[in-house]
Formats: C-alpha cells, structure tokens, sequence
C-alpha cells in the first residue's frame, strides 16, 4: 500500500471508528532501566531520541508490545527531535537522521502487523521554548528547527505529522510554516496531513494561557486531520476541555490523557481500567474521534482502549461557521456580546500620547495604554505603529513583544504595510483580524493582504471604499460592501464569518457640506449590511463622528452614535473603552443635544444643534438657612435642634444666672431639645449628619456647664494592684478590669502578664494596696493561682482578693483559693463584676457582707455535688430510611496515601466561586456570575462590578504568589474496612479486627438518623484530611503589618477554600476509585450541591457535632505528616485545612442530630 | 417594626472558635444568628479594636486592649473626619467604614449565609461609644479623658460607630434580612447620671438609634452588669438585652419598663449562664423569668447567652447553646 493510500485509508477510518494511539514511550524506556551505553554514552544519557540510532531494537519492541495491545498508530520516538532540542546533546546536526531513523522504526514495525491497518504519526513535541512564555528563541529559528524535524518525518516514511504536547499556540504555528516549507512546494497528493494535540494544564489553559476554545479558534482555518488534547492531567480533568472541543471543532477530536497525577513516588495512579472508563465515557457523550494514553500510560491502558474503542461510534465534525477572533482569550462575536469594544488609543494616529510613546521607544509604558483600554472594557486592542518618521516593522515588534505578556484580548493589526502585517501576525498566539482591506486601488490589496489572513488564520476589515473613494452614501456603501464579499468568498476563498464590513465614519458637525448627514447614513449602512450579509459582521471607529466639536461634549456624541449603530446591528466598535459614556447615564436632555448634532441633513439645522451642545453646561448654587428669635428655653431646644453653637454659650450664662442648676438645664431645655431632634428624624426631616451636629451642640452645652456643676466623688476609692499570674500572658479582663476601675476612682497598679508570687508580694509591699486582683485566663492559670494565693498567704499578705478569668469558677474559688489564702477572696466573673467587687471590698460594711455571702456558699457547696445533666442517648436502632446494599463497592486498596503533588490550579478548579467571591468578599451572587463569566463589561458599568474586577485581580496576583510557593496543598487519605454496629461506625484492620470505632449520635424520635446507618456489615469508608494551610497565617500576619488588610484576608480565604476545593477533588476521585465516577454531565455546581453518590462529613458539623472525634481520626490517619496538629479544642491547625470521613451510601444525605 | 419570633434564641456574638467554619456553624444554629466575633482566633476581632479599626493612631495590642497613639491621631484626624463627614452627610463611601475582613473574619461569610438561607433576621453588634470612650488610653497607659483632645477623639468615636453600624445594617439588609444591630456597651455599668460627660454619653447614644432606625434597623444594646436600666430604656432601643439572673429584677423595677414594653420594646434575656460559677441553672432562671414577667413581655422575649463566649472553650459553647434550646422549649411549653 502506498504512503498516499494509507493516508487516504487513515482518514476514512478515523470517520467509520474511534481509533488508539498508542501510549507513553518515556514510560516504556524507563521500565527498560538502559544503561548510559545504551545511550551512547554518559553525555548523552536521557536523549531518548537518540536511542533510535543507538538502541533501535528497544524502540522496535515498544512498537511491538503497542501494536500487540491493539494501538493502530504508533508514534515515532521523535519527540524531542528537533535540533533545538538536540542541541542540548550537541546533535543538532543529526537531527534529520534521528527523525528520519525514529520514523523508519515506527514504519517498519507497523507493516509487520496485518491483521488491520496500522499507521505511523511523527511525533513533534513542544521543544524546551515555549516562545510566549520562555522566549530564548525567534519564531524564525522554531520554523527552521521544525523544518528540520519535518523533513527527517516524512522522509523516514510516516503517514502524518503530529504536532504534540503543544503548549504555546505560536510554537504551534512555527510548526505549520516548517511544515509548510518541507511539503508546500509538493504536489498535493504527496502532502500529509497534519493533527495537532494541545495540553491544557491544570490551570485549564495552556501553558501560554489559550483555553482550548481559543487553540480552536486559532487554527480553525487549517484542514487538520484531527485536533486533540494530551498530556498534563488523568481524563478526568479533560472533560470540560474534550466536551468544549467536540462541541466546537470542525475537525476530529483525540483524547490522550496521563495516567492520572502520579503519587509522591512517581506512581501514576489510574489504572488502566479506570482510564479506559473515563474515556469510554467521553466515546459514549460521541465526543471523540481517536483515545490513546500519554505519560504513565503502559500495554496494559492500550489494551483497554482498544478494547473500549470498538464499541463507540466516531465524532461527527462541527459545519458551521462561527465569527470568532482570539488572543490568549478566545471571543466570538455573538449578539450577546455586541458591541465589541476595539480599544482605539494604541493607534498612533488617534493617540499623541501613544505617538510619543513609541517614539520614545518607551515600551512599558505604550503597552500600558492596552492594558488600560482592556481594564476599561476593550475586547480587543488596535494596534498602529505607522509614522512616516519610524520603521514601523521595527516598531510593531518591540511594542507586540511586550504587549502579549500583559494582555489577553485579540489583536487587530492596522497597518497598510504587508511587511508590518506578517512581522505582527507571528506575535499573536490566536486569530488576529487586520484593518483593513478595500478595493480603492482595485484587487490590488485583496490580493496582497488575504493570502497573509489565509495563512495565519486571520479575520479582514474591508473598508466601504472603492475605486470612486469612500462611499457616503447607506446604498453606495452597501454596493462597496457587496462587490467585496463576493470578490473575497469567491476568487479569494475567505469564509463571509471571518470578513468585518466598515461603513465608515465622518465627523458629523465639521462643517464639511459632504458629510452633513453622514452619521444617519452609517447608521443605514450598518442595517443595509447586517440585512443583506448576514454572515459577514460590521465594524465602525466611532470617535470620528464627532470630530470638531468642543471636547467636553465628544464623549456623549459618540455614545449616542455608538447606541443607534449597536441598535441598527453594529457589531465591533472601535472606541476610547476609558471615556466611553454609558448611554443610560447620559441625562436625557444632553441625549437630545447629541441627536440634534447627529440628526442634522443640513448646514442651518446643524449650525443650531451645534450651538445648542456646545452651550448647554451650566453651573448650579446651593443656598444658605435663616435663624430665629425666641425665648431663652426654647432658643437653648433651638441651639440643639439646629446643631447650632452661635450664641449658646451667652444664652447657657443668663440661664445660669437665673439660678438654675446646670442639671436642671440639662434636664431641662437642652433635653428637649433632643427630643425635638429624634422627632424630626423620625420625620425624616433630618439628616444624620445634621443630628449628630444637634449631639456635638448637646455636648459643647454640657462642656460649658460642667465647671459649674458639684463635681462627682473625686476622692479615690482605693488602691488596686492587679497582675495576670505567672505563666499566663493574657491579660484582656484584666486590662478591662483596670479601665473601668481607674475611670471609677480608683487608683490601678498594673503589674503586667506573668507575674510570679515573688514579684507581686513585693509589689504589695511597695505599693500598699486596699486590694490584691489576679488574672488568668488558661486552665493551668487557675493552679497557678492557688500557689500564688497560698505564696501571698505564707508571705503574710491577707489583703482583699479579686479573682477572675476564664479559667476559673467561682466553685473553683471557693474550692481551692479561698482555702489556700485564708482571707477574703472574690471571684468577679467578668471585668464589669470587679468594679461591683472592687466597690464592695473597700467599703467595711459591704465586705463584711461579701464575707457572709462567701462562706454561706462556701458551706453549702461543701455539702453539694453538683453535675451537668448526662444527654439523654437515642436508641441504637438502625434507621429504616437507609436500605442495606447488599454487595457494596470495595476500594482499591487499603493503604495510607500521602498526596503532595497536586497542582493548585487543579485544585482551584474545584473553588466554589460563590465562596470566594461571595462568602468571603462580600460580592452579591449576580456579580459573581459575571466575574465568572468574565463579562468585563457589564461588571466595568457598575460599582460593585468594578470592585470584583479588583478583587479578582488582586486574587490572581496572590494565586501567581502561591503558584511560586506561598501555598502548598497537601492531602491524606486511606479507605478501610468498615462495620456499622447500631450507633458505631468500626474501622476494622485489613485482616478484620477492629482498628478503632467512633460512636455518632442519632437523630432523636422514631426512625432517627445516624452516621453509622450507612455502614454494612462488610463494608468500607474512607478517611481524609486535606489542608493548605502551612505558612499562611505567619503571611497574613505579614501582609497585615504591612497594612495590605485585603491580601491578608484574600490569602486567608484563598487558603480555606482551596483546602475545601481540594477535599471536593479528593472526593471526586476517592468516587472514581470506589468505581462509582461522576457521570460526564456532572458538573461543578452539582459537586457544589453534593448532587453525587454518597457524602463526605466533617467533624463539628449538624450530623457529626462531636468535634472530640477528630482526635480519632488523627490517631488513625496521622495527618501530622503533612503538617496538621490538633489544638486543645480539637480545631485543626493551621486552620485551612478539612477533615471528613466518606461514606459511599447512594442514600446517605446531610441530616442534624440536633 | 417587624415582629420577632417569640422567644427567639440568639447570641450576643463573641465565640471561642478559632475556626471560621465551625464558628459559623455554631453561630447558625439560633434563631436569630448573630454575625461571630472571633477574637481568640484573631485579637483584631476584640471588641475595642474592632469597632474602632481605622481610627487614627488606633493601635490594637495582641491582648484585646487599644491604645490611642496621639500624634499620630492629630495627624489624620482631620482627614478622618472629612471621611466620616462625606459618609454621614452625603452616604458617600459608607461600605468603607464596613469591618476589614482583617477585623472581623466571619461578617462576610455570615451576611453571605444569611441571603443563601434567607434569613429573616440577623443580629450584628458594635462596641458602644460609651464602652469604647472609656476603654481606650493613650499610649502611655493614661485613660482618654485625661487628653486635650479628649472630647474631639469622642466626637469621632461617636461617629465612626455609628458609619459602621449603619454600613453592617445596610449590609444585612441587602442580604435579605432585617438587620438587628446590637450596641454592646458593658462599660453603661459604670454609667453615674450625676456625671454630665456620662449624660452626654447617653445622649450620643440616643443620637445612635435614632440613625440606626432610620436605616430600618432594629436597635439594641447589651449591657451584662447592672446598669442606670431606666435612663437606658428611655433611650428608644427596640431591644435591651441583659444578663437574667444579674438585673431582670433591677430592670422590672424601674418605672421605666411599662413604656418600654407598650412602645413595642423587647427584652433580650441573658438566661444561660455563662460563667458556670453561678449557681443557679437554666431551669432556675426560667422560673425567675416566669414569676417576674408579665405574660406579654415574655411571649415577646428573645433569648440569649448571659454574655459573650470568647473566653469560655468550644465545648463550653457548645453546651451553653443547647441549654439555650432547653431554656426556650421550657419557656415555650
């Protein structure tokens, strides 16, 4: 069979089955254990392409052992054969032999098995560059380095190119031109297809930050062979990514997951059953056209596959069509989104600032002005380095180069220059659109400009402009518009979806007779165009339209002009996203103004409505109140009614001259004053500011009557020593104590925290205090306080004692500390209880009476024992509502697994954004939707949509943060053997003898529920503990002592809800283990409402409220090991951390034993 | 003003939990859930340092307690006051006066549990200007009214509690719920009505709820020792909460309580003990509440902790809210 027969073959296979590719090759030559001879020596250990040449007998038997599993294509060993790669050995320059070699093999292998078609795909792998993200290489020299790979393929005999593992979509298209260059000039039927399988990270993008809907949008203008996704994470977390793929591509779709994530040892954890399930799965959903396995996949995954893949049906490629532009972000233009907003001020010809930018060669801060449109609502930037003056190729390079690291939206290049065009479209990683084509020189730039659009895959502004020049007129423009897309369809092959219609723009109120009117015709084009093209989009630079008119009023031109366009069908407007006006808050009778300007079809009508906008700003005066005379009494009510103190204190002094007390005044006019205040307030006839004025009047009066008044007890009460004792550090009812006593005329010593009987005896000394307070707010304060009293005692202090804090009773104190000081001691079981002691120590009378209070209780506690009430215990009869399985799934394994390696972008796949955002930072749900729908703009219109902007970027700063090691996710888990035996759940060894039991409470009345219910006989749970906690309080601390209060909350909520996320992914998979996995439609908002197979349950909650059962659980599982401690309340430490045990009963449900 | 459930159980706030979550829990399981101050798992959440957060040269010690750094006041206050003044004027930037998530970890989270289970109610609380002018010293340990700048330092005080109690009554309401903002002022203990500073005090307090209800809140303040309860109940609080066991026989026996009662007031009785030195229990203290109450009064009572539980263990908590359960079901049946 020829080469092009068995092309032919391979893709009409593709469409009648689902094929396999085979699986990991590196896994394969590690199980081998070659020796740095097998290599060809020790400087070349590790190039594995190298073996083709050195050990080609290992690559021939990992051949044979796929094609035995059943693989129909086998990859060739090239995956790192370019001569970039190989230079890290030094063999670049046998890169075409090792390819060439690589494919031999592979080809040599398959044509021994007959028994079915058996293909050969040339592995090209990413390289060591990702040119987005690492640089350190120039899209020129990835072409010449993929070429080179390219022609080592195809001369070594494989069927098509696969370009895998793709991490940066512009390394992807350096592929494609190095292709190109091996097998454009050949005839048709000597090219070979090319398939391309991206990687999308745990983050859910590439590694250069494309989504897997932007890669489609990037390369849907290739006839690709199929498009597919491998490497990076187990199938699982492929699902949204294959699903989205197969609903959008119009090519075939492959899956070639990992093995799962390996463990701390390396050990990828899905076994072959559990991958060929999961991508059974993804078969059944019909989303697949070809499955076969990547890293930690073995013979065994292959065998499974191809077991699977006989049973499904192939995917049915996507036909339609969709106008779609991508950046990093992809975007599809949909009249849900229009207008897209085209950021205008990186275009040196709209913007000075920008101009001087670039010719100061400022590139920070040019590329700034991007960011600032994107910030500002822009979908997509313009972009124009076109100055007379300037290289503007040279220009363009160094602005992109900068620019794609800080903006995700899709690029438009402007420029007239073909060179500039081409140079910019290799900077943009998905599908650009360029402004502009027209036919003003007739074909003459449709012929120069489309083949670039074609082979970068970009959309085309076609400007109404013709050989007669631009078209004014709706009819004319529309003719423009229709001659172009029938040119460009038919003899340029450009789909309608990727051409964008620009009617033109002129400025309305020039003066310029010819445009006089002009803005209604746009207005008719855009309807005319959307009407008859209706495939094709339209596209307008708005700011033009009111060019000439005072700058104050610009912006609410434009926006009246954008809101007609956008109503008569406009689909991208190109406009300053950081001025744009939003139409509804633009007052009506400004609204009026701007149509008048735009509405205008002749010079007098418009010199009017002109006149009228440029006049209609006008400045507004407030208004100052009037005061009246009245008698005294009610001018002092008015004083405070008014918040008025002008005058009072001459009105406050012939009221004192009268000879009434200042109380009586107080009391008196002043009072009722205030409540004249509150009744008008609850009138509404007052502000709140203007009572608190009437308070601050209020108070200047008293101030002013004070002096004149019988001053309160001054004399001192009595002096107080007070201390915290020895050990103990906190001192907050202590300090409590003080304020109030010393603002309560006594004199307070404060000894201070940890202070030993030593030093407070001779502080007694010192100071000769009435009375001795002591403090202590931990349980082994309260012995501390029996010595310290017993020490005060042998030292022959017998003072009054004021005790107090949390760790003491007042049966403590009669129990243990009124015996061990002999004198009088009182317990004040609070700060405001001292003063009350304070007050009755140090009057004789009153302490005599405490005395008798004290040892008549003292008495009777001598003769009573009391006791909490013992909870009354529901019977341990097994609920009727949980029916018994009679064969329940059994576990994997029973062993302790430690998990230190997940990625935390896994994990935060799994944060319930309604947490985060509106749990933790207060964000109401309607705003949260559309963070999570990353709708900028309609979060860009309001306060609250602009505040969760903020937020969600001070969120993705910190995530960078933690990526780089702020925060490490840690999990443990282990299943067991299990029995429910009425209230107990028993944890059994694996050889069935009971390792441990916890004892959960049930559900009081008939038929209660309880924990253990969902336990049988010979049954299973699984334990576990997640946390990502290590290290975050010390930097929250730290954030919070720099005064950055919002990092460290964001931190401290980041770090709960990854632990929780992270307990909701461990459950997914502890499922999938169980051999229950989520179906494929399950999604995260089901997981988020537990709308699963059996449940999780945490400690401390409705169902288990015991939190002293956690200290259970830790003796079992020693979640120590990964950094958790239990605190003396058994709270886990730190605290971002979840515990739970999981059951996997269908009936088990969230109940309260309360 | 809306009717509150009879003998609904709430809390008066503060909890020992160091964990946000069990904390929420916990807080969740009353009636009327009140938003959990957390201050054992962060000093910030105490009371003084959390009403009084960004206040200038406010500086919170780990212990619980605030000083006041005077310079530092002197420099900002003027900006300060300019802030307070566009808020309480013209409503402008009242959600910055809202706690920092740095103050109060759990306000957030709980006003987002309260519109996920809309709840009718919920209870947030501020330390009162009282307590707080009479908590704060300088930084070298002198009580506040010894400064110069003692009356302005009170005057923003003043106002920055009630900006952020009119920001959290604003937040409750936007979750769904009537806001009940609890002013806890402990320090109306030393309250002394021949003292004009205090009367002033009082007055300020008025001022208070005045604002407070305008926002379409209902009022309350907390005092857990005895206090001048008739000048206090002729405040306009819509709920005065106190300690059962310590002052419902003080409270009943001002002339006050009547009018109080008639203009639809309510009295939040502290009727779970919570320093376990007392010697009476739950059962006791419902009795007294049977024997002192008129039926009415009763019906309408809400029912809480003695005081806040910062200070107690978990479990302590934990068994005080169930004796809250106990306490309603016997005063219910």
């Amino acid at each position: 069979m020829s080469r092009r027969e068995r092309v032919d073959l391979l893709e009409k296979l593709l469409d009648e089955r689902v094929l396999v590719i085979d699986g990991a090759m590196g896994t394969a030559l590690q199980d081998l254990n070659l020796s740095a001879a097998d290599f060809g020596g020790a400087e070349l250990e590790g190039c594995n392409e190298n073996l083709n040449l050195t050990k080609p007998e290992a690559i021939r038997g990992i051949h044979r052992g796929y094609l035995e599993a059943g693989a129909d294509i086998l990859e060739t060993n090239t995956f790192g054969g370019t001569p970039l790669v190989l230079a890290e050995y030094g063999l670049q320059d046998r890169a075409l032999e090792i390819n060439r070699e690589g494919a031999r093999l592979a080809r040599e292998e398959a044509a021994k098995f007959t028994d079915k078609p058996r293909f050969v795909a040339g592995s090209m792998g990413p390289t060591t560059k990702a040119i987005s993200v690492t640089g350190g290489v120039t899209f020129e020299e990835l072409i010449s380095s993929y070429e080179a790979q390219a022609r080592g393929l195809y001369e070594g005999g494989v069927d098509y190119f696969l370009i895998e593992t793709a991490q940066d979509t512009r390394n992807v298209k350096a592929a494609l031109f190095g292709i190109d260059r091996v097998q454009g000039a050949l005839p048709r039927e000597e090219r070979l297809p090319i398939a391309v399988s991206g990687t999308i990270e745990a983050m859910g993008t590439m590694l250069a930050g494309q989504s897997v809907e932007a890669l489609a949008i990037s390369l849907d203008h290739l006839d690709l062979l199929y498009l597919g996704l491998n490497c990076a994470t187990g199938p699982e977390f492929m699902t949204d990514h294959i699903r989205s793929l197969s609903q959008m591509a119009r090519t075939r779709v492959a899956c070639v997951p990992n093995a799962g994530l390996p463990d701390e040892n390396g050990r990828y954890l899905e076994t072959p059953q559990m991958l060929a399930r999961t991508l059974q799965r993804f078969g059944e959903n019909g989303w697949l056209n070809l499955v076969g396995g990547c890293c930690g996949t073995h013979r065994g995954h292959i065998e499974k596959l191809a077991g699977i893949a006989a049973g499904l049906r192939p995917r049915k490629p996507a036909t339609d069509r969709r106008s779609a532009l991508s950046g990093i972000d992809a975007l599809e233009i949909t009249d849900e989104v229009r207008p897209v907003i085209v950021g205008e001020r990186t275009n040196v010809l709209g913007s000075k600032k920008f101009r001087d930018l670039i010719a100061q060669e400022k590139w920070d801060e040019s590329t700034e002005i991007a960011r600032a449109q994107v910030k500002r609502g822009a979908h997509v930037i313009d972009v124009s380095t076109q100055q007379t003056d300037r290289d503007e190729v040279q220009d363009l390079r160094r602005f992109l180069e900068v620019l794609i690291k800080k903006i995700r939206a899709p690029l438009m290049i402007d420029s007239t220059n073909e060179k500039a065009i081409a140079s910019a479209l290799t900077y943009s990683q998905g599908k650009a659109i360029i402004n502009s084509i027209n036919l003003e020189d007739g074909e003459k730039r449709f012929a120069s400009v489309v083949p670039l659009a074609r082979r970068f895959g970009a959309a085309l502004v076609v400007g109404c402009i013709d050989e007669k020049g631009q078209a004014i007129r709706a009819e004319d423009k529309l003719a423009v518009a229709v001659r172009s897309r029938d040119l460009l369809t038919g003899k340029y092959g450009v789909p309608e979806e990727d051409l964008y219609f620009d009617p033109l723009v002129f400025p309305c109120a020039s003066g310029d007779a010819a445009y006089t009117g002009s803005a209604l015709e746009t207005i008719e084009a855009v309807r005319l165009i959307k009407a008859k093209l209706p495939r094709c989009k339209t596209v307008l630079g708005i700011s033009n339209v009111s060019f000439g008119l005072p700058s104050a009023g610009r912006e609410v031109v434009n926006s009246v002009f954008l809101y007609h366009c956008v109503q008569a069908g406009l689909d991208l407007a190109i406009v300053n996203a950081e001025k744009l006006e939003r139409y509804p808050s633009i007052p009506e009778s400004e609204r009026a103004l701007a149509e008048g300007v735009l509405r205008s079809r002749d010079a007098a009508s418009l010199q009017a409505a002109t006149q009228a906008f440029t006049g209609h700003f006008r400045e507004k005066k407030p208004q100052g109140p009037l005061r009246s005379e009245l008698p005294l009494d009610e001018r002092l009510a008015r004083y405070i009614v008014e918040g008025s103190r002008d005058g009072l204190h001459d009105d406050l002094a012939a009221k004192l001259a009268q000879g009434v007390p200042p109380l009586e005044i107080i009391n008196g006019p002043l009072m009722r004053g205030m409540d004249e205040v509150g009744r008008l307030f609850n009138d509404n006839q007052l502000i709140v500011a203007e009572v608190l004025q009437s308070a601050e009047s209020m108070k200047a009066a008293v101030s002013y009557l004070e002096p004149h008044m019988d001053k309160a007890e001054s004399a001192t009460r009595g002096k107080i020593l007070l201390a915290t004792v020895k050990g103990d550090v906190h001192d907050i009812g202590k300090n409590l104590v003080d304020i109030i006593l010393s603002n309560n005329g006594f004199d307070v010593v404060n000894l201070g925290i940890k202070v030993p009987p030593e030093a407070l005896i001779q502080a007694v000394r010192e100071h000769n205090p009435d009375v001795v307070g002591l403090s202590g707010l931990l349980v082994k304060s309260a012995q501390q306080m029996v010595a310290t009293a017993s020490d005060l005692r042998a030292a022959g202090v017998d003072l009054p004692l004021l005790v107090g804090g949390a760790a003491l009773s007042r049966n403590f104190v009669d129990r243990n500390i009124a015996p061990a000081y002999g004198g009088t001691v009182a317990y004040a079981h609070d700060a405001m209880s001292g003063l009350e002691l304070a007050k009755r120590v140090v009057d004789a009378e009153k302490r005599l009476e405490l005395e008798r209070e004290a040892t008549a209780r003292r008495a009777q506690l001598a003769s009573v024992e009391t006791a909490r009430p013992a909870p009354v215990a529901s019977p341990a009869r097994r609920s009727s509502k949980v029916p018994v399985i009679p064969d329940p799934p059994r576990p994997p394994d029973l062993e302790r697994h430690v998990i230190t390696n997940t990625p935390l972008d896994q994990i935060w796949r799994f944060i319930n954004p309604v947490m985060i955002y509106g749990r933790h930072l207060g964000l109401k749900s309607s705003v949260v939707r559309e963070v999570e729908q990353g709708d900028r703009a309609t979060l860009e219109s309001t306060e609250a949509g602009r505040k969760a902007l903020l937020l969600k970027e001070r969120l993705d700063d910190l995530k960078q943060e933690c990526r780089e090691g702020a925060m490490k996710a840690r999990a443990v888990y282990q299943f067991f053997r299990a029995r429910g035996e009425g209230n107990d759940l028993l944890l059994l060894r694996p050889d069935g003898s009971e390792l441990t039991r916890f004892t959960f409470p049930r559900q009081e009345g008939e038929d209660g529920l309880c924990l253990a219910d969902y336990v049988g006989q010979d049954d299973s749970v699984c334990l576990f503990v997640t946390t990502a906690g290590e290290g975050i309080r010390a930097r929250a601390e730290l954030a919070k002592k720099n005064g950055d209060f919002l990092k460290s909350h964001l931190l401290q909520a980041l770090a709960l809800e990854t632990a929780e996320a992270y307990a909701e992914l461990l459950h997914s998979s502890l499922r999938s283990q169980w051999g229950f996995p989520d179906p494929l439609e399950t999604t995260m908002l089901d997981r988020f409402k537990a709308n699963y197979h059996g449940k999780r349950y945490s400690f401390g909650y409705p169902a288990c409220p015991s939190l002293d059962d956690q200290q259970i659980l830790f003796r079992v599982l020693q979640p120590k090991d990964i950094g958790i401690e239990l605190t003396d309340g058994c709270m886990m430490d730190p605290e971002a951390s979840v515990s739970a045990v999981v059951f996997h009963h269908p009936s088990a449900t969230y109940f309260s034993v309360a | 003003m809306p009717v509150l459930p009879s003998l609904a159980t709430s809390s008066i706030g503060s909890l020992p939990h160091t964990q946000l979550e069990l904390a929420l829990q916990q807080a969740l399981l009353v009636d009327i859930p009140a938003a959990p101050q957390l201050p054992r798992r962060d000093p910030a959440e105490y009371m003084v340092a959390q009403a009084l957060d960004g206040l200038p040269g406010l500086h919170a010690e780990p212990d619980g307690t605030a000083t006041l750094d005077a310079a530092e006041w002197t420099r900002g206050a003027a900006t300060f006051d300019a802030r307070l003044e566009r808020t309480l004027e013209k409503g402008e930037g009242r959600e910055s006066f809202l706690p920092t998530a740095a103050s109060w970890q759990a306000l957030r989270p709980f006003l987002w549990e309260v519109e996920q289970r809309k709840l009718p109610f919920a209870k947030v609380q501020i330390a009162g200007p009282i307590t707080l002018r009479w908590s704060l010293r300088l930084a070298d340990g002198t009580p506040l009214f010894a400064s110069p700048d003692a009356k302005a330092v009170e005057t923003q005080i003043v106002r920055l509690v009630l900006a952020r109690a009119l920001a959290m009554a604003r937040k409750v309401k936007d979750a769904g719920a009537t806001p009940i903002v609890f002013l806890d002022e402990p320090g109306l203990y030393a309250y002394d009505r021949r003292d004009p500073r205090h009367l002033v005090a009082l007055q300020e307090l008025r001022v208070l709820v005045l604002a407070l209800k305008r926002e379409g809140a209902l009022v309350g303040v907390h005092c857990c020792g005895n206090t001048d309860w008739g000048a206090l109940l002729g405040l306009g609080f819509d709920i005065v909460s106190l300690d059962a066991r310590l002052s419902l026989t003080p409270i009943l026996a001002t002339g006050a309580f009547e009018q109080f009662h008639e203009e639809g007031g309510t009295l939040a009785l502290g009727i779970v003990p919570t320093d376990f030195s007392a010697t009476d229990d739950v059962g006791e203290l419902c009795e007294l509440a049977r024997t002192l109450l008129p039926e009415e009064p009763l019906k309408r009572a809400m029912l809480t902790p003695a005081c806040g539980l910062a200070l107690r263990s978990v479990q302590d908590a934990e068994h005080i809210f169930e004796q809250l359960r106990v306490a309603q079901r016997r005063l219910a049946g």
